[in-house]
């Protein structure tokens, strides 16, 4: 193609010419803004590109990262996992790790205190666990610890949520004290009536740990069987690490009642005084406070102990217990299993709610409300779970402690 | 559809279609693929389990096997057997807690007889019952048979192993040992490569339904409760399916194991969603990778498409503007390409245009200005008419033939009162003329009116009335004819106020001086009757002569005076007009008759003609009467002997028309113009008839024209003369005056 012909119209006047030159230096500018326009278009595909396909490996690292790593916590499992109290320790501590595993609570941590049942070490116990960042505590099981522990809690704004502390005096109102098991003057109560009103029985001895929980239960017991017509014979009591009960087993002998009641946050005392009373020849209808649902009472008791009844609280539901007895294969008993199972359900529901700090456990625990394997969860303003409860009885037979029908 | 549009199209077309195929087979390919090495796994899974529940159960049945087995017990159970005492049983007994105490496995031993009474147990208080049939019979072609049923103790479930206690071919009874299912939980609940839904389940069937025999994953009271039905685990076969639906309504994929150690069947399972979760995640992506590209391409295709049409939608804009006639415009040419050719060619094309469109343009412009000379000249031609006619000193009005004004000069309309400007093309009978009297003129005797519907020219004397200023003006209107047609109309107007004041002023002179005449003539008369009389005695022939002569003179001379006297009265408006009903027939005959003598001695025919029906018309017969017998009096003079002449009286409309006719001498064509001049006698009937004042007609137009109405005639030489003259319908008005007509 000639460019000179191209450029040279067949008789152009000169104002033609200016509007060619016009035209062309338009197209001309066309032109390039043509290539800028595609050099634009290459770069924004090139960065649609990039940017999309970052994007969506971004999103896929997100998705399985949010997967991995949920926001964890931590709570504390504050029990005696030393000492004659271990079993429920143990016990509670079952109950907590299935409903772990049962809930799929891959994030949440437990950190483990022994607090050997032990005022003592309670408070420092608190201490130890707020300095690992905890939010909540599950503990202590004794009432005695409980109570030395819970100022500590209060100070340090942590939740204390008690599988097993009956104690009536931690009724208080506006503190981080929770429990899921029931004060002890419903357990006197129930006891009381089972045996004034079911086995007929009008008298009864007491012995019983000369601590927080086992003097609240003895007295409990004492004014409702009295109250209902009963009469307790004699109310004998052991301070907690007592050598021998031999004393206090005479005393309840000579009196000759129609049934004792044996109150012990540990079961070994419990047990050798099972001993001592059958070795007395006292073959009387034998009556254990919760804390004595432990399987040591039949492995040290022996023959002694057949016929042993306790009150227990919930021993949680069938499909609760079939796991637990499926969850190891070992046997032993699981003792305030479901509390620590409802425990650890209750502070979990919290955290899922968005707790991210103690006070926020603690604020958010009286809204939470579920059906528990122990029974249905709703706190109160004391912090106590509201209902009317229903006590377990068991009864050892060839060894095992069955349920007995009511 | 432009280029543009189908290109993008194309592109896309061409661009997506494949790119859609390669993700679909991708899709399809590789989540097949992942389909079935998921299900593979599963199925690896599933075996896996299979080995080590087999494992555990086989485990648990070799363990009751071999302690049946035992020889303390089989002695023990032998010398119960023969010899059932309370201490052999005790020695019994005491084995099986032995066996307990030693496997923390073991939950509970119980040994029957061969009918399922319980022998010895770990649980005393089962000792002496009998258990139900399919708790202690060995199922046959079974060494043990494995169940499992809920504990009712402790209402935990168990694993019962019951299997026969046999020594040599001898049966001393069945062992039942239940087991802690702790074993085979810690395997189910064993979730490795099963991801977040995905589990082992072990169904049975219990008096025909699939239940699962322990906790779910999803339901932890599932132990012996929910049904499996949905997996479709029995009849029990090994086998992988994708496509079930489990205990929640999940979609699941399930690979299973018959476990004939226990007549179970155990299923491996995950959802779906889960198994798959790398398909969604490859479908997501196929899907964003396609829909980048679809992006991609459809940039492309528009880049594209707009590149490929820009120069053809340049050319189209290009042409568009040329068309509609703007020629500066010229196609960018930039490429060596078809379109590149074809600018070319139409810039070519275009300059070829311009150029024999610029020619054009000079040659339209050259005769424009030729023809807008010759417009400008026309345009000074029409002025030039225009100041001409506007200039004559007559007024002039033109109008169409319905009477819509085409022009009118300014003389005309200051004559008659009208506004020149606003008057072209509107009707001229929106402007009031009136009579000599003063009155309204209908609209049909208007002269342009008359001139139009009779296509005669009409002559006529109006009053112009504007405010206080009066004049008289001369109207002549004359029918423009085209081909015999009348196409329009022309009236000159022309005031004669000034002459009407002379003519008055010389009236009233006729009528002083005619009655200062008549005095001495009527002297005069009397004296020559008398002397003619003989009263001044005898008079010689000569003398009487003479006097005749006199007398006739005198007698002529008073004709002449009374009919100027007469004339003047009518003209100065002091004549009294008295209407009464008039018979016209009646007025006519009369007049007729005083006739008589005159048509009877020239021998004439006189016809009279009057419309039947004829009302009596309110009119001054005295006036009228004159009218008549001057026009018949005319006739019989100016018609020879034996001639004929007509009276014709007819309504037309509201006027009452009369026609006068006669075959007489006629008027010449040069004189006729004159007829109602006074003193005018026609040339032809001076040299015939000698005697005639020459007022006659003059007093018949003054009458009609006094009483409302019109005269007009046709005359042509010697073949006769009709007169026409109306007068309304509704008769004269009367006015008081001070004279009558006097003869």
């Amino acid at each position: 193609m000639d460019k000179q012909q191209q450029n040279t119209p067949i008789q152009p006047t000169t104002s033609e010419q200016q509007a060619e030159k016009l035209v062309q230096s338009g197209a001309s500018s066309a032109n390039q803004n043509k290539s800028s326009t595609a050099w634009i278009i290459g770069v924004v595909i090139l960065i649609v590109i990039v940017g999309s396909l970052g994007g969506y490996i971004w999103m896929q690292r997100k998705a399985e990262q949010a997967k991995l790593e949920k926001p964890t916590a931590k709570i504390g499992v504050m029990l005696p996992f030393s000492g004659g109290t271990s079993t429920a320790g143990y016990g509670i501590l079952k109950g907590v790790e299935l409903a772990k595993k049962q809930l799929g609570a891959t994030n949440i941590q437990l950190i483990q205190e022994d607090s050997k049942c032990d005022p003592a070490i309670a408070a420092q116990a608190v201490k130890n666990l707020v300095d690992k960042g905890v939010v909540a505590i599950i503990g202590e099981a004794c009432s005695s610890a409980t109570l030395k522990a819970l100022p500590a809690a209060n100070k340090y704004h942590v939740p204390l949520l008690s599988p097993a502390s009956s104690s009536p005096q931690l009724s208080q109102k506006g503190d981080y004290f929770f429990r899921v098991v029931p004060p002890d003057q419903y357990q006197g109560e129930f006891v009381a009536k089972l045996l004034y009103n079911q086995k007929h029985l009008r008298t009864a001895a007491i012995l019983h740990s000369d601590e927080a929980y086992g003097n609240d239960l003895a007295g409990t017991f004492t004014k409702s069987f009295e109250a209902l017509g009963g009469k307790v014979l004699t109310n004998q009591s052991f301070e907690t690490g007592a050598i021998s009960l031999q004393q206090q087993v005479n005393a309840i002998k000579v009196t000759n009642p129609q049934a004792v009641y044996l109150i012990s946050n540990s079961a070994p005392p419990a047990a050798s005084a099972l001993q001592l009373l059958y070795a007395a020849g006292v073959h009387v209808p034998m009556y254990g406070g919760d804390s004595l649902y432990d399987g040591v009472i039949a492995s040290t008791a022996k023959q002694a102990a057949e016929g042993f009844t306790v009150t227990s609280f919930s021993i949680g539901t069938k499909a609760f217990r079939q796991a637990l007895a499926d969850s190891s294969s070992s046997s032993g008993l699981t003792v305030n299993a479901p509390e620590g199972y409802d425990a650890f359900h209750a502070i979990y529901a919290a955290l899922q709610k968005g707790a991210t700090t103690g006070e926020e456990v603690k604020n958010i625990l009286p809204s939470i409300e579920f059906d528990g394997v122990s029974g249905h969860i709703k706190f109160d303003e004391y912090g106590e779970v509201s209902q009317n409860y229903n006590y377990t009885t068991l009864e050892l037979k060839d060894g095992d402690f069955v349920p007995v029908e009511q | 559809m432009r280029i543009k549009e189908k290109l993008i199209i194309l592109l896309l077309a061409v661009g997506l279609l494949p790119s859609l195929l390669v993700s679909i087979i991708a899709y399809t390919v590789i989540s097949r693929e992942l389909t079935t090495n998921t299900m593979d796994r599963l199925a690896s899974i599933a075996v896996g389990q299979h080995q080590r529940l087999s494992a555990v159960l086989e485990g648990d049945k070799e363990d009751t096997i071999q302690l049946t087995l035992n020889f303390s017990l089989q002695n023990a159970l032998n010398q119960y057997l023969s010899n059932p005492t309370v201490i052999n049983k005790s020695a019994l007994v005491q084995l099986l807690r032995d066996a307990k105490a030693g496997s923390p496995n073991i939950k509970a031993l119980s040994i029957t007889d061969t009918n399922g009474i319980v022998i010895a147990s770990t649980i005393s208080e089962s000792q002496g019952k009998k258990l139900p049939s399919d708790e202690y019979v060995v199922r046959s072609g079974q060494q043990a048979t494995v169940r499992l049923r809920d504990d009712p103790r402790d209402d935990i479930n168990k694993l019962y192993v019951t299997t026969n206690i046999v020594t040599g071919k001898k049966q001393l009874g069945v062992m039942v040992i239940a087991y802690g299912l702790g074993n085979i939980v810690s395997i189910i609940q064993d979730y490795a490569g099963l991801g977040s839904t995905g589990e082992t389940v072990i169904a049975g069937q219990e008096s025909g339904k699939v239940i699962s025999l322990f906790a779910l994953r999803f339901d932890n009271d599932a132990a012996l409760h929910t049904k499996l039905d949905n997996l479709h685990l029995f009849p029990a076969k090994e086998s992988v399916n994708q496509d079930l639906t489990d205990y929640r309504g999940k979609q699941v994929m399930v690979a299973t194991q018959p476990i004939d150690a226990a007549d179970w069947v155990m299923a491996t399972k995950i959802d779906r969603s889960e198994a798959l979760a790398s398909i969604t995640i490859l479908r997501n992506a196929v899907l964003i990778i396609f829909l980048i590209s679809a992006v991609i391409i459809l940039l492309i295709a528009i880049y594209w498409g707009r590149f490929f049409s820009a120069p053809i939608v340049a050319l189209t804009k290009k042409t568009q503007a040329i068309a509609s006639g703007d020629f500066s415009q010229r196609i960018a040419v930039d490429s060596s390409d078809e379109i590149g050719i074809l600018g070319r060619t139409f810039n070519e094309m275009t300059n070829k245009l311009a150029e024999s469109y610029r020619a054009l343009e000079q040659k339209v412009l050259e005769r424009t200005s030729v023809l807008n000379q010759k417009l400008n000249e026309l345009q000074e031609a029409k002025a030039k008419e225009d100041a001409i006619l506007g200039s004559i000193g007559e007024g002039m009005i033109v109008t169409n033939n319905v009477g819509t004004i085409l022009l009118i000069n300014t003389i005309a309309a200051e004559l008659l009162g009208i506004d020149q400007a606003a008057s072209a093309g509107k009707a001229v009978a929106a402007f009031p003329l009136y009579d000599q009297a003063e009155t309204l003129i209908p609209l049909q005797a208007r002269p342009i009116q008359m001139a139009l519907t009779t296509g005669h020219k009409v002559i006529d004397e109006i009053k112009s009335i504007q405010g206080n200023v009066k004049r008289s003006l001369g109207i002549t209107a004359t029918p423009v004819i085209q081909q015999g047609r009348i196409i329009g109309a022309i009236q000159i107007i022309r005031d004669i106020t000034k002459e009407k004041e002379v003519d008055r002023m010389k009236t009233e002179f006729i009528s002083i001086a005619s009655h200062q005449l008549r005095t001495p003539l009527s002297a005069i008369k009397w004296f020559s009757e008398m002397l003619l009389a003989g009263d001044a005695g005898e008079l010689k022939q000569e003398q009487t002569d003479f006097t005749k002569n006199i007398a006739a003179s005198t007698e002529r001379m008073i004709d002449l005076v009374n009919s100027l006297l007469n004339i003047s009265r009518i003209e100065s408006g002091r004549i009294i007009i008295d209407p009464k009903p008039t018979d016209l027939q009646e007025l006519v005959q009369g007049i007729v008759n005083d006739l008589k003598a005159k048509i009877d001695g020239k021998k004439q025919n006189l016809v009279i003609s009057v419309h039947s029906g004829l009302p009596k018309i309110n009119l001054d017969p005295h006036l009228i009467g004159q009218v008549y017998l001057n026009l018949l009096t005319n006739a019989i003079k100016y018609t020879p002997t034996g001639g004929d002449i007509s009276v014709l009286i007819s309504r037309k409309n509201d006027q009452i028309i009369s026609q006068v006719s006669d075959n007489g001498y006629g008027i010449p064509k040069s004189q006729q113009a004159k007829m109602f001049q006074k003193f005018f006698r026609a040339e032809n009937i001076i040299k015939i008839e000698s005697d005639g004042t020459g007022l006659g007609m003059y007093l018949v137009k003054a009458i009609i024209e006094s009483s409302g109405g019109k005269i007009w005639f046709e005359s042509e030489e010697n073949k006769g003369t009709t007169f026409w003259f109306s007068l309304p319908f509704s008769g004269m008005k009367a006015k008081a005056g001070e004279v009558t007509l006097g003869s």
